[in-house]
């Protein structure tokens, strides 16, 4: 008896003193860590979630770019910086992706950190020529069988989650449909445009204008549901391969130690602040996809199952890790 | 008479008082941080871009627009004033246009590239208005083969911009190269030359190169000298042209506009390489090429009416077809999406009072910026006279600020120190850092290109010569290439080329 009265007591101490950290939280301002360049859609999310996510806490949320090496240098920032909410860091899609890509990380992408919660997710759109004899991705898979090395691909870029996302669908429909890798997805859509490359996987915000504008024509999306942005253009798994389900996303992390009634705050705060339908909107509109919150919990479910995923794709893509 | 309507219409909508204010605000703070060196519009835009949120869509753009070709002009007055180019396409100017101001012909100078630039820009704004639809469909017809053909092109003729030995200048292109082939391979995801060096996975920054090599190079060089050497810059003369110069700088502006605007079209790298082909072609084609490199006014007058041509010219594949030719682009493109518009073919006709609205305005933006510019050239050179104990201390603060502001890394700082130092070895050796820089900007996109076409050739290398525009680029190297090696022409040019050596 005495014993639980001494636990309730401590427990009610510790309770009483998260309480109070994060009441008094925050004290002064709060930096934001990303590591994409200024002006992208990792950027303008930031920012987007920054404004209305200082009025709320009291206090300045500065956006801090650390571009480099496709994300990793803000990664291991944030994993360094001091567990105390003061440093707090925006990661993609890419970021399940790294461990990999790279043969030395200087931090776990799930162990390393804090999850706070999922802000957005997004599809990828396959997209070719409004002139391809493939009309449906059905169609564009069986050119691709009868003559391998003829549907060739672009993307950003090697190792990014659409180049990616195309060696997930060679592996699941059993084709070889060549990588041609550019600097960003504005030179690959340029490709696809002029006619150099047949296909393209490509975000839907940059690749839509395209699609409405009939010089391309998307043949799926790669998550297991539709886009509001192109109601018309099935998912791949619509398509005929069962289960095929990708979406990259974007949240918040802190570095591993930051006190849970910190995380608690910051995850209650990013999910009011996203509901609101002007924040919502314009999210939703800077990438092409969808508000989705989450518990800390289901992030770092969500990342840890990710990374699981990518690192196998990547090994039996045979992509070398650097 | 669709043009007249549709610019009268652009006209109507870019003169509204607020967009007018905008565009003013938008050129005054490229022209500022054009001046500041090393802080460049894509870090200004993306930091103003939450602001622009709660703008009308036309006065977020007009002012973005204004930041961009407001810091080409800027840009300028610090590659002449302090051999400090801010930009790749202002590394030109500094060539014979801090020459110019050594010789006290600052003043002369910035007025030129002013007054260029704002030329360019009147012709540039009605080029967009005319051609924009045609133009853009030559935008399209370069892909990997062709775009491979004009870098072989630009490095070929690379060697034309150094005015001392041929040797040295084909050394310092292929340590160029080098230096820009650290980071990741575009086709391959390789790292080469970082040493396991996170911070080294992207690249070296053009920015970084070109201040450690130009402006701390030069800085530590005058060091030597102590404070007497300023006197060369302090003679300032008159700060307008007279009318033998105006006279001489009417072609090359027409020649740098022309080039410009054709080249500013094309997305990846074209508007970088208009300034200098602008340069080279006007010292081939000059009587007097040795004038070259050492206060040529024509050698400030072309790149500059090329490159104002250029970045304005770069709207056409952002405008028309909605894909963006810079970094500066994509930012405006996530601008427009943010504005709920969607960048891309349609906007000429669902939204013509936008697209109309900013070419208009580009014309109003570069109006306000000779007003703003011409009178201030006598403020600037006036700079000149500030000590050296003082202005070198300010310089460099500056420069780390600005190369900081790039990725907020202070391993970039470090690097800018580094690179000083090469530049003032560079200096000592007689080597002149202008073919370095070109070869490191254009070395990476060879590479890129031609890895990418042979992708797409299935390992065909006949590719290069089937496409007719690659073709006549690479034959137009060859020929360049053939003028440069044989014997009696060599000769020529090394007697030219010695005599003031």
């Amino acid at each position: 008896m005495k014993r639980a009265r001494v636990f309730g007591a401590v427990v009610a101490v510790g309770l009483w003193a998260a309480g109070a950290i994060a009441a008094e939280y925050p004290t002064r301002p709060i930096t934001l860590l990303h590591g994409y360049a200024p002006g992208g859609s990792a950027d303008t999310i930031a920012r987007l979630v920054a404004k209305p996510l200082s009025e709320r806490l009291g206090q300045p949320v500065v956006v801090d770019p650390k571009p480099g090496a496709g994300g990793n240098l803000a990664a291991a920032a944030i994993a360094r910086a001091e567990p105390d909410g003061y440093t707090i860091g925006l990661v993609t899609g890419g970021h399940a992706v790294a461990k990999g890509l790279y043969k030395s990380l200087a931090f776990d992408p799930v162990d390393s950190f804090e999850m706070v919660s999922n802000i957005v997710e997004y599809n990828f759109v396959l997209a070719v020529r409004t002139d391809h004899p493939a009309k449906t991705l059905q169609e564009l898979l069986t050119i691709a069988k009868q003559a391998p090395g003829s549907v060739k691909y672009g993307s950003a870029g090697i190792g990014t989650t659409h180049h990616l996302t195309g060696e997930l669908l060679n592996k699941v429909a059993s084709v070889q449909m060549a990588h041609i890798p550019y600097k960003g997805e504005a030179a690959a859509i340029t490709s696809v445009l002029n006619g150099e490359i047949p296909l393209i996987i490509a975000s839907p915000v940059t690749i839509a204008p395209q699609i409405r504008a009939g010089k391309l024509r998307a043949l799926a999306v790669t998550s297991d549901r539709r886009w509001d942005g192109l109601p018309d253009v099935p998912t791949v798994a619509e398509a005929g391969l069962k289960d095929f389900n990708v979406s990259t996303w974007a949240g918040i992390v802190a570095p591993k130690g930051t006190p849970p009634a910190i995380i608690a705050r910051l995850n209650s705060e990013i999910a009011k602040l996203v509901a609101d339908p002007e924040v919502k909107a314009r999210i939703e509109g800077a990438v092409g996809g969808e508000i989705h919150t989450s518990t800390p919990a289901e992030m770092r479910a969500r990342v840890a199952a990710e990374t699981t995923r990518w690192v196998g794709v990547i090994k039996e893509a045979g992509i070398a890790q650097q | 008479m669709d043009i007249l309507a549709n610019l009268a219409l652009g006209f109507d909508a870019a003169s509204t008082p607020l967009n007018l204010a905008y565009c003013f605000l938008g050129v005054l703070l490229g022209t500022l941080i054009g001046v500041l060196p090393g802080l460049g519009p894509v870090a200004t835009i993306a930091m103003l871009l939450p602001i622009t949120f709660g703008l009308p869509p036309m006065a977020a753009l007009i002012m973005l627009a204004g930041i961009y070709y407001g810091a080409q002009y800027g840009g300028s007055t610090t590659a002449i004033l302090i051999n400090l180019p801010g930009e790749s396409s202002s590394m030109v100017t500094a060539l014979d246009g801090y020459q110019m101001a050594r010789q006290g012909r600052a003043g002369t100078a910035l007025a030129t590239a002013a007054l260029g630039s704002f030329f360019a820009g009147t012709v540039a704004t009605l080029v967009l208005a005319l051609f924009s639809p045609p133009l853009a469909t030559l935008a399209l017809s370069f892909g990997a083969t062709e775009y491979f053909s004009l870098m072989v092109l630009g490095l070929v003729a690379s060697i034309v911009l150094a005015h001392g030995s041929l040797l040295k200048a084909i050394g310092m292109i292929l340590i160029g190269l080098l230096l820009g082939l650290v980071g990741t391979d575009v086709n391959s995801g390789v790292q080469r030359f970082t040493f396991d060096i996170d911070n080294l996975a992207d690249g070296i920054n053009f920015v970084i190169v070109a201040m450690g090599v130009f402006a701390l190079g030069e800085i530590i060089r005058n060091l030597e000298h102590g404070e007497a050497s300023q006197t060369v810059v302090n003679k300032v003369s008159s700060l307008l042209l007279t009318r033998e110069e105006l006279k001489r700088i009417i072609a090359p502006v027409l020649r740098g506009t022309a080039l410009g605007s054709v080249l500013g079209i094309l997305p990846g790298g074209g508007a970088m390489l208009a300034s200098f082909a602008a340069y080279t072609i006007e010292k081939r084609i000059s009587s007097t090429p040795e004038r070259f490199g050492k206060g040529a006014i024509e050698g400030v007058a072309s790149p500059e009416a090329a490159n104002n041509a250029g970045a304005q010219t770069s709207f056409i594949p952002m405008l028309t077809l909605g894909i963006p030719s810079n970094p500066v682009m994509a930012l405006m493109i996530g601008a427009l999406i943010i504005q709920g518009i969607q960048p891309g073919p349609a906007v000429v006709t669902e939204q013509p009072e936008l697209f109309w609205g900013i070419i208009a305005s580009m014309w109003i933006g570069n109006l306000f910026l000779v007003i703003l510019n011409l009178p201030l050239v006598g403020l600037w050179v006036r700079l000149l006279s500030v000590p050296y104990h003082l202005l070198y201390p300010a310089i460099l603060l500056f420069s780390v600020i600005g190369v900081l502001s790039i990725s907020n890394s202070t391993f970039d700082v470090t690097m800018l120190a580094i690179f000083g130092v090469i530049g003032y070895v560079l200096c000592k050796l007689d080597c002149e850092p202008a073919p370095l820089l070109l070869g490191f900007i254009l070395g990476p996109m060879i590479e890129e290109y031609m890895s990418r076409a042979l992708q797409l050739s299935n390992g065909n290398f006949l590719v290069f010569v089937e496409h007719p525009i690659s073709a006549a680029l690479l034959a137009l190297a060859a020929f360049a290439l053939a003028m440069v090696l044989w014997p009696s022409f060599r000769k020529t040019r090394e007697v030219a080329f010695q005599e003031d050596a």
